[in-house]
């Protein structure tokens, strides 16, 4: 019967079947699955994108606890999974699945999105972490763009701040990259010898920003404050 | 207010103490004198203000950076990527993550995560945090099936007004989906999850006029769940068709 001739419940159970012989290092064909895959994603089958969602959910889920970052989350895996999942239909909608031409590369884009999902939380979670404010302050999604421009300008204020490149460059170590002094001599041996050295430039550094009136303003920090 | 301890603590001793490397004399000083405990208050602020809106803020997210490794951006993502991984210790490091987590095998037995390993099937608790709640309001009418045409159910979720019907069909019902709201372009091509009992039951798309309709569950209670393509979601607890 021609792949086309099959309904999505059929390919499905094919499909799922296909997995399970997959896991079992049978020999097993991949044509269901990428069938119900094209369905799903290239012609936005709605019906076949559930079936794909509960097929290959269980494997989303092994290669959630397989991450080298997922236990230093506080998430659950499924949590990560229904991201993971959320993003993978997103990414591969209409014609985007076309970039793939066999199973293995398909999941491994799905694998892929597993990453993803616990790398951006991770870097969340550092943010809040550095800043000790709450979520919603530091991170908000939904303005994401805004929040770039927003960062890119206050950068660019920053380095009118700071001719110098070496004091540039210990501004993005420290705000940018998070690095302790130690970390920031040892990947600049060239200009600076000592952690101590570095501490020294960055609070000639912090001293001199903490003056700015835009940055006070910006940090909420009221004339009233005394710096 | 003038410092209770004078001198007061310079601005480098101040530094010292947000760096945590201060000598404990400079503590002892922060937390007998409120002057001083201001100025450090402010430091503290002006410090997480600068590093929460620039950690990283050059870096490609994550899903560009993931997909940079597989060389699937366009020549010019890639040359920027490129230029950027070179020189950021942070994505460097997500990278290596990535390659270990690629290279690990099927066979390799699953670990077993220590504190987040309890299973979660309800979509709301799951999402809870990092999505808008969607609350269900009181219909003012007393039906014996709401959703029903006469009867829609109406969500409220901050900026967004969802409003449900369900056509019972013969025996395959469907829901059928409006959302309005200020906002609506950001909802356009958002993912619609349909959960019963924990599990993933059906899924659809948000029109450009904001509708969507879903097929292939069951008269029983139901979870949503609406992610946009752009980050935000909304999710919908437990949803009833009986009260
Ligand atoms: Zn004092
Ligand atoms: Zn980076």
């Amino acid at each position: 019967m021609k792949l086309s001739g099959l309904s999505n419940d059929d390919l499905a159970r094919q499909c799922a079947e296909d997995t399970a012989r997959f896991h079992r290092h049978q020999l097993h064909d991949t044509v269901y699955c990428l069938e119900l895959l094209r369905r799903a994603l290239a012609d936005g089958d709605h019906e076949a994108f559930a079936r794909v969602y509960q097929i290959y959910e269980p494997q989303v889920l092994r290669w959630v606890y397989q991450h080298p970052r997922f236990a230093d989350t506080s998430e659950s895996a499924e949590y990560f999974a229904n991201q993971a999942l959320t993003s993978f239909y997103f990414a591969l909608r209409g014609e985007k699945l076309a970039r793939f031409e066999t199973l293995p590369q398909v999941l491994t884009y799905l694998k892929l999105c597993v990453h993803s999902a616990i790398a951006q939380y991770v870097r969340k979670e550092q943010a809040v972490f550095l800043t000790e404010l709450d979520a919603d302050t530091v991170w908000d999604d939904s303005k994401a763009i805004g929040d770039d421009l927003q960062a890119a300008e206050l950068w660019k204020h920053i380095c009118e701040l700071l001719p110098h490149d070496d004091d540039r460059l210990l501004a993005r170590c420290v705000f940018v990259q998070a690095l302790k002094p130690a970390q920031i001599a040892r990947g600049y041996p060239d200009r600076w010898t000592t952690a101590r050295e570095v501490s020294v430039a960055l609070q000639r550094i912090r001293r001199h920003l903490r003056k700015d009136p835009l940055l006070r303003r910006y940090a909420g920090i009221t004339t009233a404050d005394p710096s | 207010m003038t410092c209770q301890l004078p001198p007061p603590l310079s601005d480098d001793e101040i530094s010292a103490a947000l760096a945590g490397t201060a000598e404990d004399e400079v503590f002892r000083h922060i937390a007998a004198c409120p002057s001083c405990a201001r100025r450090f208050e402010a430091a503290r602020r002006f410090e997480a203000a600068l590093s929460g809106r620039l950690f990283r803020w050059e870096c490609p997210d994550a899903q560009t950076l993931s997909e940079y490794h597989l060389s699937l951006l366009s020549e010019d993502d890639a040359r920027w990527v490129g230029e950027h991984v070179s020189a950021c210790a942070s994505c460097q490091a997500e990278l290596a993550d990535l390659v270990a987590f690629l290279e690990r095998t099927e066979s390799e037995p699953v670990p077993q995560a220590t504190n987040n390993t309890a299973k979660v099937r309800s979509l709301a608790q799951l999402l809870a945090s990092h999505a808008i709640l969607g609350r269900v309001l009181p219909s003012p009418a007393q039906s014996a099936l709401r959703g029903g045409s006469e009867n829609p159910i109406v969500v409220d979720a901050g900026d967004i007004t969802l409003f449900l019907k369900v056509e019972p069909g013969a025996g395959r019902p469907a829901l059928l989906g409006q959302l309005a709201g200020s906002d609506l372009a950001a909802w356009h091509g958002a993912l619609i999850q349909l959960w019963q009992d924990g599990a993933l039951r059906a899924t659809a798309e948000v029109s450009d006029l904001g509708t969507f309709r879903c097929e292939g569950f069951s008269l029983q209670p139901f979870e949503l769940h609406i992610a946009a393509p752009g980050g935000p979601s909304i999710v919908v607890p437990e949803i009833r068709l009986d009260e």
